[in-house]
């Protein structure tokens, strides 16, 4: 289907194509006025001078000198367009063999004559009145300037057809051509319109404006697709997951309902019932905050942050708790490493690492906890030596909710580490996990200015 | 205390004004955010509570114009849970302190007690003295009974923050946030481990147990 709406690539290369031939038909008018007006003062000069040296031999021999060199001339030059007429005063033909009328003194454009032959001709002529009252006219053909002017009128014509053609056909050309190409991103837009959301635009590197342009729809695309996976994500593992406690919270709540409770029996069941609700929220709210984190908007509040000091202060919080429990815990922190974050979703990324590391291995473990830097990255590794996760489950436990089913009965929501995973996503890094043989060590290089620094204004 | 409360949900609104009536404040609240400036510009309050969604005017904005205006009621911002950069945003244009919905009442109550004493005892100060307890800020030394406590420099900063804010109650989160600076709250006991180290280290052959658990609220510097 040929659109030839102007907005159209096609139909603004015919536009251009137009603008081209016009062109070339002004060029055409500019060269052809000039040329021919040379032409005219060429012929003009020329009869000029022809009647100048006639007159000079009028002046020296009288009309008789001029009517023999008008004969001779005309037997000498065969051919080369020029025409005399010498009348005497009465009008009676002296010399001269074109056959015209005499014209009246002066220039004349158009003298028509006529060739012995019969053919019809055109000159330009000038008519000089003689003292003796005689009349000379020298004639000179027109027909080069006439051949000129058509040679250049053709050779013109031949441009704006070529110019026509050629413009209305690469119009036609780069049309389709883009059009194709178009056809493309339309069919995958279409594709994913209609469900097949890992569809994707198709490269080709022939052409570097639109394979730029195909990349970029592609990463928006990917960029959308995991936006999206991660909401329908989030709501399946909500519909999973908060049955269980909702349950449970009915349950007591019935149970309650159902039995004859005394003011305390009553406080009692209440505060399990509230208790199970507050488990419900934290629930949510760590959800929500997960999902709010995968927008990235937080990289708008990012400041200036002290990773060193944020980690001192995690393991510094969590240090009795886990000692406590019967773990060792090394630290090996780096001081003064500053990076682009923020420090409250760091500390709560270095916490989740901690608590999950010692929530997974059995008392007695070590944890490491190391910060050091490059020139241009944080490196920071929590590390245990416990049983560690096979490495084919790195990438499943990373996502919500996912537990091992050894850790089924560990307490935990299931998003610790998946927490992580998006802090670490919104300051530009990732968060690895590594099989230490024995144990698991998850570490992330986080550079140490952020790539795309914005502050909302404020 | 007088307190203005701008929230325009009816349900948490009506779970405030009752709650905060029951232990004795006086209140008044504001449906939208214009009716919120009126009250806050006409009357006098010893703290507001500002929801950060309001029709009309928006909490932010509300605030912005009243510190752009001179009044210094201390302000307490409520955000949804799911606006992170919100929060930074309320401390930046004026809010004394935030909280993220859903929350507990008995936290609103302690965070509202202590932003509405404020000043505490001004940073520059030399030392803190609540009863049998005294800080050297300078020094960084603690001492009770005259006798010197060995304590960590995290135990300090909280022995700190609890003396502060001496006959108000000092909550799990007001904790982790001034003495970690955290914003969350780990699944680890932090705070009860931390108090109860603290608690063992101050109390070391005293009959007084220094520090009072508030059930359900959090901690207290004994004071009386």
């Amino acid at each position: 289907m040929i659109r030839a709406l102007p907005r159209s690539t096609s139909g603004l290369v015919v536009l251009v194509a137009i603008v081209l031939a016009v062109t070339t038909i002004l060029l055409g008018f500019v060269v052809y006025t000039v040329s021919h007006e040379a032409l005219e003062q060429q012929l003009d000069h020329r009869i000029a001078v022809e009647t100048k040296g006639l007159l000079t031999l009028h002046s020296q021999g009288g009309l008789d000198a001029l009517a023999a060199g008008i004969a001779q001339r005309e037997a000498a030059a065969r051919g080369d367009g020029m025409g005399y007429i010498l009348d005497d005063a009465q009008g009676r033909r002296l010399a001269g063999a074109l056959r015209a009328r005499t014209p009246q003194p002066g220039w004349l454009e158009f003298l028509h004559s006529e060739q012995p032959n019969g053919e019809q001709r055109t000159s330009q002529a000038l008519t000089t009145v003689l003292p003796e009252g005689a009349r000379l006219v020298v004639a000179a053909d027109r027909a080069p300037i006439g051949e000129i002017d058509l040679a250049i009128l053709g050779v013109f014509a031949a441009a704006f057809s070529l110019m026509l053609i050629a413009g209305v056909g690469s119009a036609w050309l780069l049309g389709s051509v883009t059009r194709r190409r178009l056809a493309r991103i339309n069919a995958a837009a279409e594709a994913i319109i209609d469900g097949d959301l890992a569809r994707r635009v198709p490269r080709d590197p022939t052409s570097n404006e639109f394979d730029d342009m195909a990349a970029t729809l592609n990463r928006m695309l990917d960029r959308n697709e995991a936006l999206l996976e991660n909401l329908q994500q989030v709501s399946s593992d909500i519909a999973h997951d908060m049955r269980t406690p909702l349950a449970r919270l009915r349950n007591v709540l019935d149970a309650a309902l159902r039995q004859d409770l005394d003011a305390e029996q009553a406080r009692n069941a209440l505060t399990r019932a509230s208790n199970h609700a507050e488990d419900l929220l934290d629930l949510f709210a760590a959800l929500l905050r997960i999902s709010e984190i995968e927008t990235f908007q937080i990289r708008t509040a990012f400041q200036a942050t002290n990773l060193s000091e944020v980690a001192e202060r995690c393991i510094d919080a969590l240090r009795p708790d886990v000692e406590a429990d019967g773990y060792r815990m090394v630290a090996d922190i780096a001081p003064g490493v500053m990076l682009d974050g923020d420090k409250h979703l760091l500390s709560q990324l270095i916490v989740n690492l901690i608590e999950n590391a010692a929530r997974h291995t059995p008392p007695g473990s070590t944890i490491t906890v190391s910060l050091g830097a490059t020139a241009s990255h944080a490196l920071l590794s929590i590390a245990d030596d416990g049983p560690g996760i096979p490495p084919d489950k790195h990438a499943f436990v990373l996502r919500r909710f996912s537990r091992l089913e050894q850790s089924r009965n560990t307490p935990g929501n299931g998003l610790g580490l998946s927490l992580a995973a998006a802090v670490a996503r919104a300051h530009f890094s990732e968060l690895r996990l590594q099989d230490r043989a024995p144990g698991l060590e998850a570490s992330l290089s986080i550079p140490l200015r952020a790539p795309i620094r914005q502050r909302s204004g404020d | 205390m007088k307190i203005l409360i701008a929230e325009d949900d009816e349900e948490t609104a009506g779970f405030l004004t009752q709650g905060l009536r029951e232990v004795g404040h006086v209140v008044s609240r504001a449906a939208s955010g214009n009716d919120a400036l009126f009250l806050a510009t006409s009357e006098t309050f010893d703290v507001m509570v500002l929801d950060r969604m309001l029709p009309g005017l928006d909490g932010l904005s509300v605030l912005k114009m009243l510190r752009a205006g001179g009044v210094r009621t201390p302000a307490l911002m409520l955000t949804a849970v799911s606006r992170i950069v919100d929060r930074v945003e309320a401390l930046e244009n004026g809010a004394d302190d935030y909280l993220i919905k859903p929350f507990a009442f008995s936290e609103l109550h302690a965070r509202l007690n202590v932003i509405a004493r404020r000043p505490t005892p001004p940073e520059t100060e030399r030392s803190l003295n609540v009863m049998d307890l005294e800080l050297d800020l300078q020094k960084r030394i603690a001492r009770r009974g005259g006798r010197r406590l060995d304590l960590q420099p995290r135990e300090f900063t909280m022995l700190e923050a609890l003396m502060r804010n001496a006959h108000r109650v000092m909550t799990r989160t007001m904790l982790l946030e001034q003495v970690w600076d955290f914003d969350f709250d780990p699944r680890t006991n932090i705070v009860e481990t931390h108090i109860s180290r603290l608690r063992a280290k101050l109390n070391a052959g005293f009959e007084e147990d220094a520090i009072i658990t508030v059930r359900g609220s959090g901690y207290m510097i004994r004071s009386e």
